[in-house]
């Protein structure tokens, strides 16, 4: 049985957290508080050492361009205050259209013109087939414009619809494959780690 | 459309930070490099402002008969007492990588992996055979989930090429087809942001829906 404090914190918290499995039970809740809280606290560290040293820093060392942010951010804590709380909104209306932009700009090249152009390939073989026919269907299962299908647009939509599941299902699979990758660690901190019962 | 000095802000935000995308004029660059930042910096302010909830949230509670006070209580307790520590000795300090290793790092873990026992149980219940859709749902989630594994390769030999073709081309197919539609709809949506037509992020329409201010 190892002697090390650190494993013995992550192992009894690991088989708190797997006590859920049996049922709901009082130390699962602390557990799960205990996590909310330290990563929040976490959060604002980071946020903290960000802000100190590049906006309070150089605020203080004088670089004007600074205190805009600063008394933006302050103006954000408006919202605690009843009386001026719509003050709250001149920072967040700022944020949200940069952040509207930052998303156009980024949904433009990578998930727009990127796959528009991966998908006009030559049709030479049945995988580059299955994959346009299979991306301009998906796309027309979107295409809710008119009120009803019918022909052609009805068939599309179907045969997306189908490559839509294949796509979840194998999705689906990954993820679990991903989750069974992190329970394997948790199975060998407990059992091997902790209890030294692997070898 | 109602030209508010939110609306406004944003506008002027937003079009900045996306003619820089397609010129190449140094103020404007300059000027929307500069927003991107600022707006980097407001982003860590709300970080804190979410602390300042989850305070004010836990306090009320503690200070109720909720029978969950003492939940509330560890909360605060392990989110205060962790803050200290970060800030006082640095993230960079002993106490707080031994609580980043063993408590942080060994409960988001083990919290994600409790998700293997969960799906396996959504599966069931989802994956009933009620048409040809959830037919090829199940087909493709068991081919791709046996051909991860030696089982998978034990059943049928061929099991990880077809478990991979299925990621590479249905997969591919059905996913680019979701992301040029998201793509199309996350451009359309920002657009609206940034016109001030969709202004849901600000509250209410008569300022926080407290002071009756119209910014």
């Amino acid at each position: 049985m190892s002697r090390d404090p650190g494993i013995w914190t992550a192992a009894l918290l690991t088989i708190v957290v797997w006590s859920y499995l049996f049922k709901q039970n009082i130390l699962f809740q602390a557990v799960e508080h205990l996590f909310v809280g330290i990563a929040a606290a976490h959060a604002m560290t980071v946020a903290f050492t960000n802000l100190r040293d590049t906006c309070l820093g150089p605020a203080l060392m004088g670089d004007w361009a600074m205190t805009v942010p600063l008394l933006g951010g302050l103006l954000l804590y408006a919202r605690f205050l009843p009386k001026i709380s719509h003050l709250s909104r001149i920072p967040l209306a700022f944020v949200m259209g940069t952040a509207a932009a930052v998303v156009i700009r980024g949904s433009l090249g990578p998930s727009f013109i990127q796959q528009v152009a991966g998908t006009i390939i030559p049709l030479t073989s049945p995988d580059n087939v299955i994959l346009v026919v299979g991306t301009v269907t998906t796309i027309a299962y979107f295409l809710f414009g008119r009120k009803s299908r019918s022909g052609m647009m009805d068939h599309a939509a179907r045969l997306g619809r189908y490559i839509m599941m294949a796509a979840f299902g194998a999705a689906y699979g990954n993820t679990v494959m991903m989750r069974m990758s992190l329970l394997i660690p948790r199975i060998r901190l407990v059992f091997g780690d902790w209890l030294g019962l692997l070898p | 459309m109602k030209l508010t000095l939110a609306s406004f802000l944003t506008l002027i935000a937003g079009v900045t930070v996306l003619a820089d995308h397609f010129v190449v004029v140094p103020f404007i660059n300059k000027t929307a490099s500069t927003f991107i930042q600022w707006s980097v910096m407001l982003s860590a302010f709300s970080t804190a402002l979410g602390g300042a909830n989850i305070l004010a949230v836990h306090t009320k509670r503690m200070s109720g008969k909720s029978a969950n006070r003492g939940l509330s209580a560890l909360l605060l307790g392990s989110m205060v007492t962790w803050l200290v520590i970060g800030l006082k000795l640095g993230m960079e300090s002993q106490v707080y990588k031994f609580i980043w290793d063993n408590v942080y790092g060994s409960l988001s873990s083990t919290l994600f992996a409790l998700n293997a026992f969960f799906v396996a149980s959504a599966a069931y219940r989802s994956f009933r055979i009620r048409g040809i859709d959830t037919v090829i749902l199940l087909v493709t989630a068991c081919t791709v989930m046996l051909g991860r594994t030696g089982l998978g390769e034990a059943i049928y030999p061929g099991m990880p090429q077809v478990a991979d073709w299925l990621m590479r081309v249905p997969n591919t197919a059905g996913m680019r087809g979701i992301t040029i539609g998201g793509a199309l709809g996350a451009i359309s949506v920002s657009a609206r942001v940034i016109l001030g037509l969709e202004r849901g992020y600000g509250g209410s329409e008569r300022g926080m829906g407290v002071s009756g201010y119209d910014l």
